[in-house]
Order: C-alpha cells, then structure tokens, then sequence
C-alpha cells in the first residue's frame, strides 16, 4: 500500500498510529486513561462493525430472499432468534433454552460428523502406514517416531487405568512426545506473535516515513 | 406442563436436530432438511449476536446513569462512537445494499477498526517473552523436553540459528515437519473421541451447562 495522500486518509493513518500508541501505553507504561480511551474506541467501532456486518446485512440477505418467495417457515428461525433475547430476563430466560437447543444440536450434530473422517480415521491411516518402498533409513525412523509416539501419546489420555507398569513406561514416553509437541508449538507461537508485534512497528516507522510504506 | 416445556422438549430438540445432521453425513447432497437447519442456525446465531451488543451497551448505560468515577466518560464515549459507526453503516445499507460505500463507515473500518484489531492482536507479543521465561525453564526432563524444541524451532525461523551452527535449521526443521508430528495427532485423535462423548452426552440430555441451567430453576 502506497503512502495515502487523499485528506480523509492521512487523517486516518495517523488517528490509527496515534490509537496505536495509546493501546501500546498499557504494556509499556501501566493502565491510563489514554488507553481506556482507545480501548472504549474499539469496543464501539467493533460491536457497531459485527451487528452491521453480521447480525443485521447477513441475516437480512440470508432471510429476505426466500421469504419474498413465499417461504413463510424461514419466519421461524427469526422467531428463535430473537428468543435467545428472553436470556435477560430471568423469569423467562427458559424460553432462550429453545434457539440453544437448536443451535447446540446443529453444532454437536456436524462437529461428530466432522471429526469421524479428518480426525480419527485419517490420523490412524496416516500413523500405520509405513513408507513406500526404497525409503531410506531416515523415513523409516520417522515412521517408526511417529508411529510409536502418536500411540504412547493417545494411552496418556486413557485415564481408565491407573499409570504403572508398562502402561506406566508407555504414558511417560507419550508425555515426552507431547511435551515435544507443545514445546515447537509454542515456539512457534512466540515467533507469530513476535512478528505480529514486529509489523506493528514497522507500521510505527512508515507512518513517519522512515520506512517505505 | 411448565417443566416438560422447560426442559424435555428442549433436550428433545436438541437430539432430533443432533440426529438429522449425523445422519446428513450418510446422505450428503441428497437430504435438503439438514441443510435447511443450518441455515436456520446461522440465522438464529446472527441475531443472537445483537444480545452481547445489548448486554455491553446496557452495562454502559448503567456506568453513565450512576456516574460510575473514572468510568462513565469513557461510556459515553462507547455509546457515541457506536452510534456513529452503526447509523453509517446501515445508511450505507439502505441507500446502496453494501455498508462500505458509506465514506464514515469505510473510513472507520480501514483505521480506527482494522488498525486497532491488529495492534490488540499484537500486544500479546509484550507478554511472550515472559511466558516463554517462564515456560522454557529446564527444571524436569518433560521441561527439557519442551525447552530443547522450542529453541531449536524458534532459532531454525530466526536467521541468527542459521549463522551460529548450521545443523540448527536442519534439527529444527526435523522438529517441525515430524518431532511435533505424534502430538498433534494424539490431539487430534483425543478430541474427536472427547468430541464424540460430549456430542454423546448432549443427545441423551446429560450435557445441560449450555442450556444456563441454574441449580433449582
């Protein structure tokens, strides 16, 4: 993105680099009013943003069609979405329990459907299958890496029975295999987060033009 | 009468629209009702997110009705900024069927709002630094453990690993294409069946925290 030169959108940098500041005031310095200030901006502009985007254009262009064509049952969905709304009164808050119901059942339906492929049944192929042939000795440690660390690590999740023994040797093994696991994981979360952060001061530089927008 | 309505009709709904969507998955493209109740559920999730809208904006009300010190001028604030940001962009709505031509309302995405979603995604970066301190300390094997892949991941994406040993790159990239490789798909595998019980324990209305039971309501 070029350097703006429209009014409206130099103002708009610089309020975005001046809010910017005045968020980062809160790790660098302590809570002021500085900060509210920009953090009550954001709650406003973002919940202003959602109900435009989300609740009232989406749901608008979603229902409008259809009902325009005579289908008075999508009148329902908007009944029971505005019954979660009784969710402020406690005396009829257990009317809200019936959009729930709907939307827990929806979501518990294609969750248990969606995890039956992808999650258990690929990941079970993909640990027992063993490389193609020719493969080096290297892919084979892999392989065998793998293999016995995605089992070792699923028996630290059996909880039925007690840690000792071999079961006990094999939970440790799966332990350390998780640990490894999390530990690049996490690695890798510093340095998202690191970058993230790095942006933003780049974005601090160009702002001044000290570095090419 | 009033219990069953509260309670057992609701976890029968709950299982009816549990059952059809599990049982779409045998007849993908073929059955129009589960589709037609995931529509329906968007919609009722799209209205529903106007109740945390409320609830927020009626918290601030409160703050501005009460005087509520160091707090309500900063409500008010909220309450202006929303109604600027929302009345343009359904002005935007109703005069040209897209939010964003109106020229406040874009204007109030592309700067206020984008830039500062980034920045508060980014103040995380701050506390990292600690938390992996506090993370990365070799007090047990399992420590070590987490310590040891850790470094070698972060150094292998920092172009300094390279120039101190070029075998951590290698080793890093060992740890990222197969070390962490066993975990995640334990992960994978654990929740999927953890997914299976709770969806489970929903059908058969054991699973009732979502439904904001109170205990003797």
């Amino acid at each position: 993105m070029p350097y703006p030169t429209a009014p409206a959108d130099v103002f708009g940098l610089w309020v975005a680099w001046l809010l910017m500041l005045m968020i980062y005031s809160y790790p660098l310095y302590k809570e002021n009013p500085v900060f509210r200030f920009a953090e009550h901006t954001y709650i406003g502009v973002m919940l202003a943003i959602m109900l435009v985007r989300t609740s009232i254009t989406t749901t608008i262009n979603m229902v409008a069609p259809p009902l325009m064509k005579g289908r008075l049952d999508y009148i329902i969905p908007i009944v029971l979405g505005f019954m979660m709304y009784f969710l402020l009164s406690a005396r009829y808050r257990w009317i809200s329990r019936y959009p729930i119901a709907v939307l827990v059942g929806a979501g518990f339906g294609l969750g248990m459907r969606g995890v039956l492929i992808p999650n258990i049944l690929n990941q079970v192929i993909s640990t027992i299958t063993p490389p193609a042939t020719g493969a080096g000795a290297v892919d084979w440690w892999n392989y065998i890496y793998i293999a016995i660390g995605t089992i070792c690590a699923v028996m630290y999740f059996v909880l039925t029975w007690e840690h000792r023994g071999a079961m006990g040797y094999a939970t440790r093994l799966g332990r350390w295999i998780i640990m490894i696991g999390l530990g690049a994981y996490f690695g890798n979360t510093v340095l998202f987060r690191m970058a993230m952060l790095s942006g933003r001061a780049q974005f601090f530089l160009q702002v001044l033009k000290i570095a090419p927008m | 009468m009033a219990e069953v309505l509260r309670r057992e009709v609701v976890y029968l709904i709950t299982a009816i629209v549990t059952v059809i969507m599990f049982i779409e998955f045998f007849f993908v493209g073929t059955w129009n009702v589960a589709e037609e109740l995931r529509t329906w559920a968007t919609i009722i999730a799209n209205i529903s997110l106007g109740l945390g809208a409320v609830r927020l904006l009626s918290e601030h009300a409160k703050n501005i009705q009460k005087r509520r010190a160091g707090v309500w001028p900063f409500s008010i604030w909220l309450w202006i900024i929303f109604l600027i940001t929302i009345l343009s962009g359904l002005a935007g709505y109703v005069t040209t069927h897209d939010a964003m031509k109106n020229p406040l309302y874009n204007w109030l995405f592309r700067w206020p709002y984008t830039s500062l979603g980034q920045t508060l995604y980014a103040i995380t970066g701050f506390y990292i630094f600690s938390a992996a301190y506090r993370a990365f300390r070799a007090r047990n094997i399992d420590a070590a453990l987490l310590l040891i892949a850790g470094c070698f991941v972060i150094l292998t994406n920092a172009p300094i690993g390279g120039v101190i040993w070029g075998g951590i790159p290698v080793i890093g990239r060992w740890f990222l294409d197969y070390g962490q490789a066993p975990a995640m798909r334990c992960f994978l595998i654990v929740a999927a069946f953890g997914m299976l019980a709770y969806g489970f324990r929903a059908l058969l209305g054991r699973e009732r925290g979502f439904y904001g039971e109170v205990a003797g309501e």
